[in-house]
């Protein structure tokens, strides 16, 4: 446990010495910021006319999540194929860790990384909230930010596992980026061409349809916390799995 | 080193191994397409096509990994007797368990769905009793969507969750009636965005996509028998023809539920009719007979139903003369009807009486607890210990903050107060009382208004209505369809200062400072060296 903490600290802070870290937040908080900027001006300047409806949380949840699938190659690329490049990585692998230590170390300070920036994004919700009487609804916020908590967790792992395949960032950066879109847009494709079970198959395997209409909505569908658990520690097991092949050489 | 000398081409090798691998997994697709075509799940490509695409693809993979072998022969003996073959073959089997463990939990939870609504309202949820009407479904019902233009993305977000609280016999599909125009003629569709249900031969149209649409054109599919209730005339009741003291929504309502809606002179008929499963009495202006009382008893004995709506004597023609049915409601039932008018200082005209808590009832069961009830003009109601034999239930209650004022005379020009002999709050609105052996029951309003247009879509006024005519026909599965209410959050905008402020804070200040932490720890940096 301890070797694992040691290693997410270390990539924490790794996070901030390069300009990553830095650059990621700026464009995950400008676009979100402006965009609930806008929303927020859009509702104040038509409140009479809509009748008080109350802003929506959702253009932050629905672009952090969208802006996830483009920051995630740059966050996570150079985790293990840097150490490999730099040949840190023999170092690690003969220093008393084991791979998936490793490897969930790694993931995990990529996740600390992103609950810094998802910190931020909660003064949002809370500005809405000051201004809507009785408040809003704080469940769905919080089950939405469980959402992007969760697929932040399945980008990041997958990453992660992929960073570990390349000793080359720019490979995993596009390795990354593929697996990311196709498993956000495009895998959810032919359920719309293809009819029965194969369209439940795809639909499912969708990670769109875990998240939106449900935990951005305020609904906990054991099926969408197993889907993302599941593809966390397929991440997890891949990377560790590519970590123990790099052994054998 | 080996690969040092190895001529460039070597490096290039692996290209055959990622032409047969994709090739591999193309066939995957192919193999996977074929079985959908069988199971008549896909129709967009013949056998023929998908066998030839299956061997060409096969074929290539098949090349690939032949020409890898052939021009990286020595890379090959290695990986197949070499130590990694044994770490190899470990790691496969570890593999093929982890994902097996994977697709087994996957497939078990999207078989066995669960999910917790946890916002506030329940608004994901459906009502009770469109569950309720879901899970006594006789037979399947198939629902179609006629949507061209407009997107039926909320029609399939509520049609999926009837869908999954029906135990599999509530389906749906969607029609263009732009590109399909045959079937939506065949149906009776015109418009756009309606919904035609159908279990059997039985059809019934939702005319828009709403939780009660769709939950009432179910009902009348469940319950395709027509269902009697007679309304009594002949003593200057409300009108059931439209106007503004009317009965009309209240009538309208009742027959979207599938009930038939009779007026009913027991002076000229003389009779009960046997299909009657309630009878109405909605504000008469006359007392009922003695020999109507007779008959009436008579018919709630034999397990009819009865719905008394009395206004205040004031507002009444009756005069001091007794009133027969009053007299057998307190006689039979335990519930009187008070001779006096609620005044209700909790609401903002004293005279309408507003409910302020409800009695444990079936009746209430599904009213939302955010909803009263309001009689404007109404008399409250006593009950005395229940005859035997009896179950009497009072519905609503009005605040502690309200009286029955006796004296009208008196508050005539004067300000009206509680005095000596008032009724003292909080009182009584509504009643029911049933006796489970005869299944006779009644419901006693002291007030009728409360259900003509003007009132009847005023909070819960049109719901406990219906709901007690749906509870006296003994038509306990259909009452209350009315889908959990929000919470009302109203939005009260920011003034221009502070809206400034959120901009400000939202798009520039928050990502400068990110910047500014970038910067200055840039800059931290290159002064250490």
């Amino acid at each position: 446990m301890r070797n694992i903490w040691t290693i997410a600290k270390r990539e924490y802070d790794q996070y901030f010495i390069s300009p990553v870290a830095y650059v990621v937040a700026f464009a995950i908080l400008l676009t979100v910021g402006v965009l609930f900027g806008i929303n927020f001006y859009y509702y104040s300047a038509n409140a009479y006319q809509n009748y008080g409806a109350v802003p929506d949380f959702s253009p932050v949840s629905g672009a952090f999540t969208f802006l996830l699938v483009l920051s995630t190659p740059a966050l996570t690329m150079r985790l293990i194929s840097d150490e490999a490049r730099m040949g840190t990585l023999e170092l690690l692998l003969t220093a008393p860790i084991r791979d998936f230590e490793l490897v969930l170390g790694k993931w995990l300070g990529a996740m600390l990384y992103i609950f810094s920036v998802l910190a931020i994004t909660a003064i949002y919700p809370v500005i809405i909230s000051r201004f809507v009487q009785p408040g809003i609804d704080w469940n769905v916020i919080l089950v939405s930010y469980l959402g992007m908590i969760l697929l932040a967790g399945v980008f990041l792992s997958l990453g992660t596992a992929i960073s570990a395949m390349f000793s080359n960032q720019i490979a995993s950066f596009f390795v990354i980026l593929i697996v990311l879109i196709t498993l956000w847009w495009l895998i959810g494709f032919p359920a719309s061409v293809i009819i029965g079970q194969g369209a439940d198959l795809f639909h499912y395997l969708d990670m769109k349809t875990h998240f939106y209409g449900a935990l951005d909505s305020g609904i906990i569908n054991l099926s969408d916390i197993v889907y993302y658990v599941s593809l966390i520690a397929l991440g997890i097991f891949t990377g560790t799995a590519a970590v123990e092949m790099r052994r054998w050489k | 080193m080996a690969t040092k000398n190895q001529p460039t081409w070597h490096r290039y090798t692996f290209i055959a191994l990622i032409v047969a691998g994709l090739a591999f997994i193309s066939t995957i697709l192919f193999l996977i397409t074929k079985g959908l075509l069988v199971l008549n799940m896909f129709t967009g490509a013949t056998v023929d096509t998908l066998n030839r695409g299956t061997l060409i693809s096969l074929g290539v993979t098949i090349l690939g990994l032949a020409l890898y072998v052939i021009l990286e022969p020595e890379k090959i003996r290695r990986a197949i007797t070499g130590r990694q073959a044994k770490y190899g073959s470990n790691l496969f089997v570890t593999s093929i368990a982890f994902l097996g463990i994977l697709v087994v939990v996957n497939t078990l939870v999207f078989q066995n769905p669960k999910n917790w609504d946890v916002t506030q309202d329940k608004s994901n949820t459906l009502a009770a009793e469109t569950i309720k009407a879901l899970e006594t479904l006789p037979s399947p019902v198939v629902a179609t969507g006629f949507y061209s233009s407009a997107s039926p993305d909320n029609a399939a977000e509520l049609l999926e969750k009837f869908k999954a609280a029906s135990n599999g016999k509530f389906s749906y599909k969607f029609v263009n009636p732009d590109t399909d125009p045959l079937s939506a003629r065949e149906a009776g569709i015109t418009g756009d965005g309606k919904i035609l249900l159908e279990m059997g031969d039985q059809k019934e149209i939702a005319s828009y996509a709403s939780e009660t649409e769709l939950a009432k054109a179910l009902i009348k599919l469940i319950n395709p028998t027509a269902r009697a209730v007679y309304f009594l005339t002949g003593h200057g009741e409300v009108s059931l023809d439209s106007g503004e003291t009317s009965l009309a929504t209240a009538k309208q309502t009742l027959e979207s539920k599938n009930y038939t809606v009779n007026t009913l002179n027991l002076l000229a008929e003389n009779k009960i009719p046997e299909d009657a499963l309630a009878i109405i009495i909605a504000g008469p202006q006359k007392q009922i007979s003695s020999e109507e009382a007779k008959l009436l008893k008579a018919y709630v004995d034999a397990g009819g139903s009865l719905l008394v709506m009395e206004d205040p004597l004031l507002a009444t023609k009756f005069g001091d003369a007794p009133d027969p049915l009053a007299n057998y409601l307190t006689k039979d039932w335990g519930i009187t009807l008070d001779n006096d008018i609620i005044i209700d200082l909790n609401s903002q005209q004293p005279l309408n009486a507003i409910s302020a808590s409800a009695g444990d009832h079936p009746i209430n069961a599904n009213l939302s607890a955010n909803y009263i009830v309001i009689m404007p003009q109404a008399r409250s109601i006593t009950m005395a210990t229940a005859p035997e034999g009896i179950v009497q239930t009072p519905l609503l209650f009005t605040s502690q903050n309200s009286w029955g004022e006796i004296n009208f005379t008196n508050a005539e020009g004067t300000q009206v107060s509680f005095d000596e002999g008032d009724l003292p709050g909080p009182l009584v609105m509504a009643a029911a009382g049933e006796n489970p052996t005869t299944k006779g029951r009644v419901v006693v309003f002291g007030n009728s208004l409360f259900a003509t247009d003007q009132a009847f879509d005023a909070y819960g006024n049109g719901n406990i209505f219906v709901n007690s005519v749906d509870w006296a026909a003994e038509q306990d599965n259909l009452i209350n369809i009315t889908p959990n209410t929000p919470t009302t959050r109203t939005f009260l905008p920011p003034s221009q200062i502070q809206l400034l402020i959120i901009l400000l804070v939202s798009i520039l200040l928050i990502p400068g400072l990110v910047i500014f932490a970038g910067i200055s720890s840039w800059l931290a940096r290159r002064r250490q060296g």
